[in-house]
């Protein structure tokens, strides 16, 4: 686009660029902050908002995430802390499925509830959340559950999943539906003190192998419910392995199960 | 023979993290869930020697068998 790059080259501070110029740039464009944002990776500069990540993430990386797109099924205890991640690491592509709305039972544990949302849809709180850290990033929601007639639509062209599902029966339909398409899945569950945290690339039926014998639909969260801190940790845990799929670094997790025991601070790499 | 067995989250409440039982020879592995005292609706995943193996499954001596509780809230 004629302009669009000497206009940020002429707003740059060093090598970043402020969310000021980045806004004006859009409006300057009649462009969304999306293509402002990617321009401005383009030219080898940053956003600044991005600026602390850079030790960790290169400019090149912040790129890579910037064009890619990844699916979060669920967006309660696990899926709240997910997405909020997810728009600050600067992933530029956030799908949000849920068909549910917030309770007050929700709102020990899951980030985006609060008293003003009861009774609202959470795919609603995450697109409003998300506007409000990071505009670049677009939200495409769907307020349904996902099943294996719906999936492959809703997930068609999207590079990873990440499971944020509070049953083990749709655990097992997402998996499916991202072993037919091969898209990346990164599973976690949490009960209790305790979570877990396991990859299935395409090929593999990593979550089939860990729920296979079990027949009920909810796990010992049924009595033990969920704590905020066991949901921050597992989603946390889960974003920063999305982060390494989307950046392509060594699969450490892979064909392995990490069991989280925070009771005793025990963390635990099973082969599966 | 004696087998391993290792208790993971939920299942060490009350109990040790990891222990050496002796059982019968060609014991499955409900049984020797059974003579734990574990419900078996609270074990959803079994690994022997790292592999998934049923309830069905007879160890061997020296068998290590991992148990883990159902998590499945999100």
């Amino acid at each position: 686009m004629a302009g669009l790059k000497e206009f940020i080259l002429s707003r740059a501070q060093g090598d970043t660029v402020p969310f000021q110029a980045q806004s004006e740039a859009a409006r300057e464009f009649g462009i969304t902050l999306g293509m402002v944002e990617e321009a401005i990776l383009e030219l080898g500069l940053l956003p600044l908002r991005y600026q602390r990540n850079r030790e960790a993430i290169s400019v090149t990386q912040q790129l890579t995430l910037f064009r890619s797109s990844v699916a979060v099924i669920g967006c309660g205890g696990l899926g709240g802390y997910i997405i909020e991640e997810l728009a600050r690491l600067g992933v530029g592509r956030i799908l949000a499925i849920d068909p549910d709305v917030f309770e007050e039972r929700n709102l020990n544990r899951q980030i985006l509830s609060t008293v003003s949302l009861l009774g609202k849809p959470k795919v609603y709180a995450a697109f409003e959340r998300v506007g409000e850290i990071n505009p670049a990033v677009t939200v495409t929601m769907f307020r349904h559950s996902l099943t294996k007639e719906n999936g492959h639509d809703m997930l068609k062209g999207t590079n990873l999943v990440i499971d944020a599902l509070d049953t083990i029966p749709a655990r097992l339909q997402l998996a499916d539906v991202c072993h037919t398409m091969a898209i990346p899945l990164i599973h976690g569950s949490i009960g209790g003190w305790y979570g877990q945290l396991a990859i299935q690339m395409p090929g593999e039926e990593t979550v089939k192998k860990i729920f296979s014998l079990y027949q009920f639909e909810q796990g010992i969260e049924k009595d033990s419910g969920n704590p905020a801190f066991t949901a921050a940790v597992i989603a946390s845990l889960q974003v920063a392995e999305a982060c390494r799929i989307l950046l392509n670094k060594d699969r450490v997790l892979r064909g392995k199960m990490l069991s989280v025991n925070l009771m005793d601070m025990d963390f635990t790499e099973i082969q599966l | 023979m004696n087998v391993t067995v290792k208790l993971f989250a939920s299942l060490r409440q009350g109990r040790s993290a990891e222990m050496v039982i002796a059982c019968a020879i060609d014991s499955t592995v409900e049984v020797i869930i059974g003579d734990m005292g574990i419900p078996l609706d609270q074990v959803a995943t079994v690994l022997v020697n790292d592999s998934p193996v049923n309830f069905g499954y007879r160890l061997t001596a020296g068998d290590i068998l991992s148990l883990f509780p159902p998590l499945a809230g999100g």
